[in-house]
């Protein structure tokens, strides 16, 4: 067939599909339905909250108060001491899960016995609720009874007899509770990722004399360093949000000591009715999130070779 | 191409079409004959006394007027914050709606409750009911936004085997009394109690401060407990925490902190005159078991508390109260309100009128473990009992009402979590943390 035939077909197939009058509007119409629900379900009630968080209530009214939430907000001791406690919070979930996850993958993809059965005990705790996981962890730790306590009382008492009333201590318990339930999901996107690796290029560098960690983190890791990227975005969104297993083991406590910006929004929205700050509360943490989110596709961005 | 770009229409038509029914045929729609009320009680799945009163009360409600009650269960402490997101949302409102009278204040602000004023005013049992309960539900400026049913005080429950001579009557008196029992058995604890989250400065830490001559509120309804009374309460609690007189599980979540005093291993628990339908089933210090049943009212042979107080092993106490000072005791009404935009008002009021009869009263506070707020339900035989004649005696005595914060939530659980993390930590400054907990609460209100 000859070049000027192809050509002349080709053209035909674009216009049917992006040009000619007739069909202008087509794609518009197919799109129509997500887009109806993308703004109803998204858009609209993002947008809902950026206005309710310019208001305040007064006798059943909502009065304009501008920008005066957020700069009560950033005056406010306990949302500042909940900011930090959401960075302490993430920072240790993000690299003990997406560490912890790394290395129960690199075990996995060395294709030992029960394998399948190693990854579905794995995956139990994603599957379980976050109350019924929280409330899980709370009786271990419970100061009379709870089994975990009790060894540590035993074997570790270096740790203290009551981690779980301590401020310290109820952090420790509710990051290792969000680890335990968050490693399937780092430890099933890091096994995808490393058996995409080809095999070739790490018995090549084997072969160069290269050991075990210097394959892994010359070899390996920049192969999977996209996936590795999208991880930690994900789980750090994840922790960001994170509210239900905070509110089933420590609801906050003690004295405040778990609790997150997210937590601190649900009091604050929630429990004592002002959606004003609420709302504020709200559009920073999705400011936090649009900034992490747009730093780290950003980095994938800049490094699309690899 | 035509009938492809048919379809696509036709499928946003029907997109919208699904989004408008969905809307319209809300299940909370009214409907004649149909009575929607909100409370902290689950009459589908009864777990307690005052579950299975509310189903048997929409049962008999039926049967004497046909309309039908449909309750919407929210839990205990997000029943009024949720009344107030749906006002304010314009949702979906109930018609008429459990309330607790210590949020009147938090209520008025955000103008959720009618004004019921003239209302209850021309009511038979107006003249019925206790001062004290219609004071609870009216707001310094005379308006009445609730109707009381029933009146609850808080004070100490104890195992006799423990305190013989009664539970000491004074913070001091109290810690030498710990310190002797801790002596005879490391492993008890004196007095265990909610002691974290917004309910422990209801149940105890308002009570000591006040019994210390302290306040948390002024009549502005701004914060002031950055006082020596509140520092001598935190002195005390830090010493109660580091003897190992109180159990740990006091600052624990939820309600964990029940669980030593259940168990015989705390000798006093802090709690409300309603407390005694879950302290069940219990054991005393000695061994003894007192295994308690569901009931559909407090039958003192049936529940754990009933037939502990009866074996002579069980006793109420007021809370102690500071070296020379007079016991507290926090008075808090439940009570029904019609929140604004409810749509069958004349249903509603219907509904609180049966609820006002003595005979309803006395069930409802029965079940719920709260002295009635009609002073003929209150004579009644059911609260004539050694435990209510008790809790009456506390109440007439010892009551203090709720304090006046402006944003009620908000003050109980600042005032909570610096008392909380002044005993978690001791090198903190009683005086700074309290002043900055206070600062914070007085600066959201401008």
């Amino acid at each position: 067939m000859s070049d000027l035939v192809l050509s002349a077909r080709a053209e035909v197939a674009q216009r049917s599909f992006s040009g000619g009058r007739k069909y202008r509007w087509l794609p518009f119409w197919l799109l129509l339905p997500s887009l109806l629900v993308l703004l109803a379900l998204q858009v609209y009630p993002t947008l809902y909250s950026i206005y309710l968080s310019t208001t305040r209530v007064r006798r059943g009214e909502f009065m304009h108060v501008g920008l005066a939430n957020f700069e009560r907000l950033l005056r406010t001791p306990s949302f500042l001491e909940s900011l930090r406690t959401s960075l302490a919070y993430s920072v240790t979930y993000v690299l003990l899960t997406v560490s912890s996850g790394m290395m129960l993958a690199l075990l996995l993809n060395r294709r030992f016995k029960f394998t399948g059965f190693y990854l579905v005990i794995i995956f139990i705790p994603w599957v379980i609720s976050e109350v019924v996981a929280g409330t899980m962890w709370r009786w271990l730790f419970q100061p009379t009874y709870g089994l975990l306590q009790s060894w540590i009382n035993m074997y570790m008492p270096f740790l203290g007899d009551r981690l779980y009333t301590t401020a310290g201590g109820a952090l420790a318990i509710v990051v290792a509770a969000a680890v335990w339930r968050g490693l399937a999901f780092t430890t099933l996107l890091s096994l995808g990722a490393l058996q995409t690796v080809p095999q070739e290029i790490v018995e090549s560098a084997s072969l160069d004399g290269a050991n075990r960690f210097q394959r892994f983190f010359h070899v390996i890791l920049p192969l999977i360093r996209p996936t590795v990227l999208v991880m930690v975005l994900l789980t750090s969104i994840q922790s960001i949000n994170s509210v239900g297993l905070i509110v089933s083991i420590t609801r906050g406590g003690p004295g405040g000591a778990t609790r997150t910006a997210a937590y601190y929004l649900l009091q604050v929205g929630w429990e004592q009715g002002d959606f004003g700050t609420g709302a504020a509360i709200s559009v920073i943490l999705f400011a936090i999130n649009v900034t992490l989110t747009i730093a780290y596709l950003s980095i994938i961005g800049r490094h699309r070779d690899w | 191409m035509k009938a492809r770009k048919t379809v696509a229409f036709l499928l946003c038509l029907a997109l919208l079409s699904a989004l408008l029914l969905g809307a319209a045929s809300s299940p909370a729609t009214a409907q004649s004959g149909t009575l929607q009320i909100w409370t902290k009680f689950n009459d589908q799945n009864p777990q307690n006394t005052q579950d299975k009163w509310l189903a048997d009360l929409i049962a008999r409600y039926r049967a004497k007027f046909g309309v039908q009650i449909v309750n919407t269960f929210q839990p205990f402490d997000q029943i009024n914050a949720k009344l107030n997101v749906a006002v304010q949302a314009r949702g979906e409102v109930p018609d008429v709606s459990y309330v607790d009278s210590q949020q009147l204040g938090f209520f008025d602000q955000n103008g959720v409750l009618t004004d019921l004023t003239d209302w209850v005013k021309s009511r038979p049992w107006f003249d019925d009911v206790d001062p004290g309960a219609l004071a609870a539900c009216t707001t310094p400026d005379g308006k009445i936004l609730c109707v009381p049913s029933h009146t609850a005080v808080h004070f100490l429950y104890y195992w006799t085997d423990v305190y013989p001579d009664g539970v000491p009557a004074t913070t001091d008196a109290f810690l030498a009394k710990a310190a002797e029992l801790k002596a005879a058995n490391p492993n008890a604890f004196a007095f265990t109690g909610k002691l974290a989250e917004k309910i422990s400065v209801e149940r105890f830490y308002y009570n000591l401060i006040v019994s210390y001559g302290g306040q948390i509120a002024d009549e502005k309804g701004r914060a002031v407990w950055a006082n020596e009374a509140t520092k001598k309460t935190v002195e005390f609690v830090r010493a109660l925490f580091a003897n190992g007189y109180a159990a740990q599980e006091s600052l624990a979540p939820a309600f964990d902190n029940e669980q030593p005093f259940m168990r015989g291993e705390a000798g006093a628990f802090v709690a409300g005159s309603y407390s005694y339908v879950y302290l069940t089933p219990l054991t005393a210090p000695d061994g003894t078991k007192f295994e308690g049943e569901i009931t559909g009212t407090f039958d003192p042979e049936a529940l754990s508390v009933g037939a502990a107080l009866k074996a002579g092993k069980l006793a109420i106490a007021p809370q102690f109260a500071a070296p020379g000072g007079k016991p507290a005791s926090l008075i808090l009404a439940s009570a029904w309100a019609i929140p604004v935009g409810a749509k069958n008002v004349e249903a509603a009021k219907a509904f609180i009128d049966f609820q006002m009869t003595t005979s309803e009263n006395v069930a409802y506070s029965t079940a719920y473990g709260a002295l009635p707020a009609l002073k003929s339900a209150a004579a009644a035989d059911e609260f004539q009992t050694p435990y209510w004649v008790e809790v009456a005696r506390i109440q007439r005595e010892f009551a203090v009402p709720a304090p006046t914060f402006l944003d009620y939530d908000r003050g109980i659980t600042l005032l909570a979590d610096a008392i909380v993390k002044l005993i978690t930590d001791p090198s903190l400054d009683i005086m700074a943390t309290l002043q900055a907990a206070q600062d914070e609460y007085n600066a959201g209100l401008e």
